[in-house]
C-alpha cells in the first residue's frame, strides 16, 4: 500500500472514530467520495476498532503471567544456557515445591546432573544456605546408594542451586498412586531407606521433611532419598526448632501450601518443639503406612484437621485396610508412629533390623502373617574370633555354625511354613527324657526346607506380651496364642509315654487358629536307647504329613551320622557343644570324646572335637578328628556334610580350591547361612581378589548383620583394598548396630588411623585398649605402631609383655604370632642375630604351617639358609596339597633364599607361582618388596622403583608392615642409581620423616642417614 | 551487573546522539536484564496482579544505568530500546512455551512428576501478534513501535510521545490505527491467522 494512501486511512480512521457511531458511515461516504475501496477499507478498520474491545488494552506481561498457575510458570533458564560457568542446561525437567529442576551437563566432569534452583527467598539466608550446604555435603559424603548425591551447591544470578545426581524414575508418591505396593516392595524400599536414614542420622543429619514426594524410585527400582536438610533451609529456619507449628497451620492453608506438607509431620514438629532424628522416624512411619495401605495415615481437608489428627488420633490399623500386611509389619509401623518420641523407635537401625528380620522370615500357612525369626545372636565363640587370617583360625569360627544347624533356619526363606514347637510332654516320669527330646524334635524339623521354626526369643517375646513368664509351660491353648502372636501358622507338640511294649512317641502339628490337627505321627520304641532315633523317625513322618516330599526328607534327614541314636552320646555332645560355644575348649574336649566313645559313628561329634583341637592349636589331633568326620560324611545330611568337607579341606589339607567349591555349594544349599560367604570372602582376600572378597563379605553381612564377624572381615577387606571411605561408612553402620566397642573394630580403626597418619585417632585407640581387661589387643596395636615408626626398644618391650600376658592367659600361639611379627621387622632392620634368636624360639612352638613358614621367612632373610630350607621341606611334606602354602608362602620364602645367596634372577623366577595372588593377604607387600630388592641387585633400578612404588601404593595392605616404610628408603636408593638425585632425596627424606622418632642406632637407619648425607 | 552500570549510562548518552555502535552494545545488556526480570515476574506466585511491564523496564533501567544520572531523556531512550527488547523477550518466552507444549515430554518423568499441565494460554496469540506486528512494520514502522512500547513495555501515550519526540496526539492516532489494523489481521480467516 502506498504511503500516502496509508496516511490518508490513518487520518480518516482517527476522525471517524472520534464521531458518534451513527454519523460515521455518512462521514466516510463523504470523505472517500469516488474511492469506494478506500471507504470500504477504512470502514472495515473502523469495525475492527469497535470490535477490538479489550484487544491490546492490557499488556503482554500480564497476559502471559495470568495464564500461568504456579506450577506451569516458565522455566527461568533455557536449553544451552551456561550456569555458573560450568553447567549447560539441557532441558527443563519440572518444578517441585522446592524449586525448578533442570537436566544439565557438567562441562567440567562431563556428566549429566540435575540442577535444582531454590526459590528466591531461600537464597537470601546466607547462614541457612551455608548450613544446608554443610548438611547436604555431609549426607552426600556418606555416598549411600539410597541417598541422592549432591555434587555442588552454588549460586547463579543470585539464585541458589544444587547440582545433584540425575535420577530417572518416579517419586514414591507417584508409585503409590498408580499401583499399590506389594509387601515385598514395601519391605525392600523401607529397608533401604531406613539404612539411608540411619547412615545420615549417625552423622547428625536430620531430613525433617520425609514424604513420598521426597523419595524417588529409580527406573531400576532403587529408592533414593532426596533433599536432606533442605526443609530447614526452605522454611528459613535458623533455630533448632521445627518450621511449622499449629499456629502456623492456618497460615499454611492461607498461603496455599499443600496439605501434603503438613501430612507427614511428627507431633513434635507440629508442636514446634526441638527436633531430633526421631522426627524422621515418625515421618518415615507415615511413609511406610502409605506404602502398605495406599492411604495417608492422617488425612483431612485442611492443615488444622490433619494437625489435630496427628496429635491425638491413632491411625486405622494398616491390616484393616490391606489384609496382606503381616502383623509384624503392622507392629513396626505402629511403633514408628508412636506419638511420644520415647515410645517410638529410637534409631533408624532398629527399624531396619526389624524389617530385615521380617524380610528374611518365611511365608506362613495360608492366611495370616509372615513369621518373625529372632536373629540368632552370635555365640561367644563367634565373637571371640577376630580377624581371620589363616584358614585354621577361620574354621574355628565355623564352630558357631554348628549352632546354626540346630537353632537357626537355613535354606530359602520363601515358601516356608512357620511353626512354634512346644515342649515335649514327658509322661514317663523319667527325668532322663526331659530336655533332650524337644531338641531332638527340633533338630529333625529344622532340617526341613518347608518349615521355619519360631525361635525361642520370639516365643519369649510373645509370652511377655501375654503377661506370662518366659519359662511358662506351653499348653495347647497358650501355644496357639503364642503361635498367633508370633505370626506363625502351626504348633508342633510331642509326647513320650511308657506302655507295655516300651515307649510310645507321638508328634503332631495343630493349626494356630483352630483346634484342628494338620498332621499326626506316632511310633513305638522297644527300649529306652532307641527312643531318640524313634523321635527322629516320628518327626520325619510328621514332616511328610505336613506335606514335605519323601525325597526332600531323605535329602535333609537327621540320620545316624549327623547325630546319634544314643541318648547318652547326644547328651554328651550337647554339653561339649555348649562349652565350646562358651569358649571353654578344654572343658568341651572330654565331652566330645565321650560322645564319640558312646557312638563311634557320630560324625558331628568328630567334627566338633576337630574344631576343639583347632582352637587348642593341636594340628595332629585336629587332622585325625576332622579326617574321621570326613570319612563318615556320607552318613550326614546336606549342610552338615558340606561343613565337614569345608573343615577338612580348610583345616586338614589346605586345598583352597576344593574348599571354595564346598563353600559355594554350601552357600547355594543354605542361602541364609553366612559362614560360607564369610569364608569365601576370606579366601578371596587371601588370594588377592578383593573385589570378589568384598562382594562375598557384603553378602555375609547382609545375612548375618547382627554378628561382628562380617563387619570385622569386611573392614579388613576394605582397608586392604584401600577403600578408606567405605571403611568409615562401615564403622558408622557397625556403631548403629551397637558394635562399636568390639575389639576387632577398634583394631581396624587403629589400622586405618595408621594408614591415614591420623595421630589423634591412633592415640585414642591405644588409650581405648588400655581400658580393656584383655591386654593383648593393646599390646598388638602398640607393637604395630612401634614397628612402623622404628621404635625398636619399645617393640622389644611389647614382645616381652605379650609373652607374659600369653603365659598368664594360656594363649601361647597368640604370643608366637606377635613374636614373629617383631622378628621379621628386626630382620629387615638389620638385627640379624636378634631376629634369628626369636625365630628359633618361635619355631619350637609353631604348630601351624602358617607359623612355620613365617619362621622360615625370617630365617631366610637373616641368611640362615640351611635351617630355612629344612623347615620348608618339612612344611611341604606335611601339607603337600595346601594351595596357599605351596603356591604363595613357600615360593616367597624360596625367593628370599635365592636373593640372599645372590641368585637374583632365580629369586624373581621363584615368585612365579605366587604372582596371580600378588598383593593378596598371604603374599602381602612382602613379595613385591623382595622383588624390588632382587631388581636392585640386578642393577635394574627402574624395575626396582616400580616394585617399591607398588609397595607404597598398597597403603591398606601394608598398613602395619615394616616393608611399607622401608620401601621409601629402598626407593631412595633406586632413584640414586638412576641418578635422579631429586627423587632420591625426596624418598630418603620421607623415610627419615616417618622414622623421625625411631631409635637412632637401628642399623638400617644409620645407613640411610649416611647415604642421605652423601646425597646432599 | 555492577560493572555494567556506568557502561550502560555512557552507552545511552552515545545512543541518544545517534551512535549505532552504542545501540548494538546496549541491546544484549538490556535484553538479558529484561529477560531475567521478566522471567522472575512471570514465575512469581499467582495472584500478584500488580505486575506491570513498565515496572520491569523501569527496574531494568535502574539496575543498568548509573544512579546519579536519572536523566529523563536517557530514560526515554532506554525505554525505546527496552520496548523492542521486551517484545523479543516475551515472544521468545511464548515460543518456548509453545515448543514445550508440543513435545519434549521425554524427560518429564525425571525428578518430579508435577508435570507441566498447560491450561490454554495466550502464548499462541502473542506469537500471532508478533507476526502481524512484523507485517505492520513493513507498512508503518512507527506504528509498530508504538504498539511495542504500549503493549510490550506498558508505556503510556505521553511516555511514547517523549521517546518518539512527537505529540501525544500523533501517538494516539497511530495507536488507534495500529490496533484496528492488527485486530483485522489477527481475526482474518486464512493461513496466516491464528485464533
Amino acid at each position: 500500500m502506498d504511503k500516502q494512501r496509508w496516511e490518508r486511512m490513518k487520518e480518516l480512521l482517527d476522525a471517524a472514530a472520534e464521531l458518534p457511531p451513527d454519523r460515521r458511515s455518512s462521514f466516510l461516504a463523504t470523505a472517500c467520495a469516488g474511492d469506494e475501496s478506500l471507504r470500504a477499507e477504512v470502514h472495515n478498520l473502523l469495525d475492527h476498532h469497535d470490535q477490538a474491545d479489550s484487544f491490546l488494552t492490557g499488556n503482554a506481561v500480564a497476559d502471559l503471567g495470568e495464564s500461568l498457575p504456579l506450577a506451569e510458570h516458565e522455566p527461568t533458564f533455557w536449553p544451552g544456557e551456561t550456569i555458573a560457568s560450568r553447567f549447560r542446561i539441557i532441558n527443563f525437567i519440572g518444578r517441585g515445591g522446592m524449586g525448578e529442576v533442570y537436566k544439565a551437563e557438567d562441562s567440567r566432569l562431563h556428566r549429566f546432573v540435575a540442577l535444582k534452583f531454590l526459590p528466591e527467598n531461600v537464597a537470601q539466608h546466607a547462614d541457612a544456605l551455608g548450613r544446608f550446604q554443610r548438611e547436604a555435603q555431609t549426607a552426600s559424603a556418606l555416598n549411600h546408594p539410597n541417598i541422592c548425591t549432591v555434587y555442588d551447591i552454588s549460586e547463579h544470578q543470585g539464585r541458589a542451586f544444587i547440582a545433584m545426581e540425575l535420577l530417572e524414575g518416579r517419586t514414591l508418591k507417584h508409585a503409590i498412586a498408580s499401583d499399590p505396593l506389594s509387601v515385598q516392595q514395601v519391605l525392600e524400599i523401607s529397608i533401604a531407606l531406613s539404612n539411608a536414614l540411619d547412615a545420615a542420622h549417625t552423622r547428625g543429619i536430620i531430613h525433617r521433611d520425609i514424604k513420598p514426594e521426597n523419595i524417588f524410585i529409580t527406573t531400576r527400582g532403587d529408592p533414593k532419598m532426596l533433599d536432606f536438610g533442605l526443609a530447614k533451609l526452605h522454611r528459613g529456619d535458623t533455630s533448632a526448632h521445627s518450621q511449622a507449628t499449629i499456629s502456623e497451620a492456618a497460615a499454611f492453608t492461607r498461603q496455599g501450601v499443600t496439605v501434603g506438607t503438613v501430612a507427614y509431620m511428627s507431633p513434635e514438629q507440629a508442636r514446634g518443639e526441638t527436633l531430633d532424628a526421631r522426627t524422621d522416624l515418625f515421618s518415615f512411619g507415615l511413609v511406610m503406612y502409605e506404602m502398605a495401605t495406599g492411604r495417608r495415615a492422617f488425612s483431612g481437608d485442611t492443615s488444622a484437621v490433619i494437625f489435630a489428627a496427628l496429635l491425638k488420633e491413632t491411625p486405622q490399623p494398616p491390616s484393616q485396610i490391606n489384609r496382606a500386611i503381616p502383623l509384624q509389619l503392622e507392629q513396626i509401623i505402629t511403633k514408628a508412629l508412636e506419638k511420644e518420641r520415647t515410645e517410638r523407635y529410637q534409631l533408624a537401625a532398629e527399624i531396619e533390623a526389624d524389617l530385615e528380620r521380617l524380610r528374611r522370615a518365611p511365608q506362613r500357612f495360608p492366611i495370616r502373617s509372615e513369621a518373625s525369626t529372632d536373629q540368632q545372636r552370635p555365640t561367644r565363640a563367634w565373637l571371640r574370633l577376630g580377624v581371620a587370617a589363616a584358614i585354621a583360625t577361620l574354621l574355628a569360627g565355623a564352630v558357631g555354625l554348628y549352632k546354626t544347624y540346630y537353632n537357626r533356619r537355613a535354606g530359602p526363606s520363601s515358601g516356608r511354613q512357620s511353626i512354634v514347637v512346644t515342649g515335649l510332654e514327658n509322661e514317663t516320669g523319667d527325668a532322663y527324657f526331659d530336655s533332650a527330646l524337644k531338641d531332638s524334635v527340633l533338630v529333625q524339623l529344622e532340617q526341613s526346607p518347608i518349615l521355619q521354626i519360631v525361635p525361642e526369643g520370639a516365643v519369649t517375646e510373645a509370652l511377655k506380651r501375654l503377661d506370662q513368664p518366659a519359662d511358662t509351660k506351653l499348653t495347647n491353648d497358650l501355644a496357639r496364642k503364642v503361635c498367633r502372636l508370633a505370626g506363625a501358622s502351626a504348633v508342633v507338640g510331642a509326647s513320650v509315654s511308657k506302655n507295655k511294649a516300651g515307649y510310645q512317641i507321638a508328634v503332631n502339628a495343630m493349626q494356630c487358629d483352630s483346634q484342628g490337627y494338620i498332621a499326626k505321627a506316632e511310633q513305638q520304641s522297644e527300649n529306652k536307647e532307641r527312643v531318640l532315633a524313634t523321635v527322629w523317625k516320628t518327626s520325619a513322618d510328621l514332616r511328610h504329613g505336613i506335606g514335605e516330599s519323601l525325597q526332600s526328607i531323605q535329602d535333609n534327614y537327621v540320620g545316624d551320622g549327623a547325630t546319634t541314636a544314643s541318648m547318652e552320646a547326644f547328651h554328651a555332645f550337647e554339653k561339649a557343644e555348649e562349652l565350646h560355644a562358651k569358649g571353654d575348649i578344654a572343658g568341651s574336649i572330654p565331652f566330645a570324646k565321650q560322645a564319640i566313645e558312646l557312638d563311634p559313628n557320630f560324625a558331628t561329634a568328630y567334627v566338633l572335637l576337630g574344631h576343639d583341637y583347632v582352637a587348642m592349636n593341636a594340628p595332629d589331633l585336629r587332622d585325625q578328628a576332622i579326617g574321621k568326620a570326613f570319612a563318615l560324611r556320607e552318613n550326614t545330611g546336606g549342610g552338615m556334610r558340606l561343613w565337614i568337607e569345608a573343615s577338612y579341606y580348610g583345616a586338614v589339607t589346605g586345598e583352597t580350591f576344593k574348599l571354595i567349591d564346598a563353600l559355594k555349594r554350601w552357600g547355594k544349599l543354605k542361602p541364609n547361612d553366612f559362614p560360607p560367604h564369610n569364608l569365601l570372602a576370606n579366601l578371596d582376600a587371601d588370594l588377592g581378589d578383593y573385589q570378589k572378597a568384598e562382594k562375598e563379605e557384603r553378602e555375609a553381612l547382609r545375612i548375618g548383620s547382627a554378628s561382628v564377624i562380617p563387619y570385622d572381615n569386611l573392614g579388613w577387606i576394605l582397608l586392604e583394598s584401600d577403600k578408606f571411605d567405605d571403611l568409615r561408612s562401615l564403622f558408622l553402620q557397625a556403631s548403629a548396630k551397637g558394635l562399636e566397642n568390639e575389639t576387632g573394630l577398634h583394631h581396624l580403626r587403629f589400622a586405618l588411623a595408621q594408614v591415614t597418619d591420623d595421630t589423634p585417632s591412633i592415640e585414642k585407640e591405644i588409650a581405648w585398649s588400655e581400658t580393656t581387661s584383655d591386654q593383648m589387643p593393646g599390646v598388638r596395636m602398640r607393637l604395630e605402631r612401634q614397628i612402623t615408626t622404628g621404635r625398636k626398644d619399645q617393640a622389644r618391650a611389647s614382645v616381652s609383655a605379650a609373652i607374659k600376658i600369653a603365659a598368664r592367659s594360656n594363649m601361647k600361639d597368640m604370643s608366637t604370632g606377635v613374636l614373629l611379627n617383631e622378628a621379621w621387622a628386626e630382620a629387615l632392620w638389620g638385627y640379624e642375630k636378634e631376629a634369628l634368636e626369636i625365630a628359633d624360639r618361635a619355631m619350637s612352638s609353631c604348630k601351624s604351617p602358617g607359623c612355620s613358614v613365617m619362621a622360615a621367612q625370617i630365617l631366610a632373610m637373616v641368611g640362615s639358609s640351611a635351617k630355612a630350607e629344612k623347615l620348608l621341606r618339612n612344611i611341604s611334606s606335611r601339607r603337600p596339597d595346601d594351595t596357599e602354602l605351596n603356591s604363595i608362602s613357600v615360593p616367597l620364602v624360596r625367593s628370599i633364599l635365592e636373593y640372599k645367596t645372590g641368585r637374583n634372577e632365580a629369586a624373581l623366577r621363584a615368585q612365579e607361582p605366587l604372582l596371580p595372588f600378588d598383593f593378596g593377604e598371604v603374599a602381602g607387600v612382602t613379595a613385591a618388596y623382595v622383588r624390588g630388592l632382587a631388581q636392585q641387585q640386578l642393577d635394574k633400578p627402574q624395575e626396582a622403583i616400580k616394585e617399591f612404588q607398588a609397595v607404597i601404593a598398597h597403603k591398606g595392605l601394608g598398613a602395619t608392615a615394616p616393608e611399607r616404610v622401608l620401601a621409601y628408603l629402598q626407593l631412595g636408593r633406586s632413584y640414586a642409581k638412576t641418578h635422579d638425585t631429586k627423587g632420591s632425596k625426596s624418598a630418603y627424606s620421607q623415610f627419615l620423616t616417618l622414622w623421625k622418632y625411631a631409635d637412632p642406632e637401628i642399623p638400617v637407619l644409620k645407613q640411610a642417614k649416611a647415604e642421605y648425607a652423601k646425597l646432599q | 551487573m555492577g560493572s555494567a552500570k556506568g557502561e550502560v549510562s555512557e552507552l545511552l548518552v552515545r545512543f541518544r546522539k545517534g551512535d549505532r555502535d552504542a545501540e548494538a552494545q546496549l541491546i544484549p545488556l538490556v535484553y538479558s536484564e529484561l529477560r531475567r526480570l521478566a522471567t522472575r515476574y512471570l514465575n512469581r506466585e499467582r495472584g500478584d496482579h500488580t505486575l506491570q511491564p513498565t515496572a520491569l523496564v523501569h527496574e531494568a533501567f535502574l539496575r543498568l544505568a548509573s544512579e546519579k544520572q536519572p536523566d529523563w531523556q536517557d530514560r526515554a531512550h532506554f525505554f525505546g530500546v527496552a520496548a523492542r527488547l521486551m517484545r523479543q523477550v516475551l515472544v521468545d518466552h511464548a515460543r518456548r512455551r509453545q515448543s514445550l507444549k508440543r513435545g519434549g515430554d521425554c524427560e518429564r518423568s525425571m525428578m518430579t512428576e508435577e508435570l507441566l499441565v498447560y491450561t490454554p494460554d495466550r502464548s499462541a496469540e502473542l506469537l500471532a501478534l508478533d507476526e502481524a506486528l512484523r507485517r505492520l512494520a513493513d507498512q508503518d514502522e512507527r506504528q509498530s513501535r508504538v504498539v511495542e512500547m504500549k503493549f510490550f513495555a506498558g508505556l503510556n501515550i505521553e511516555q511514547i510521545a517523549a521517546v518518539l519526540e512527537v505529540s501525544p496526539r500523533t501517538v494516539k492516532r497511530e495507536w488507534t490505527m495500529a490496533r484496528a489494523w492488527l485486530h483485522q489481521e489477527m481475526t482474518r480467516e486464512g493461513p496466516q491467522t491464528r485464533q
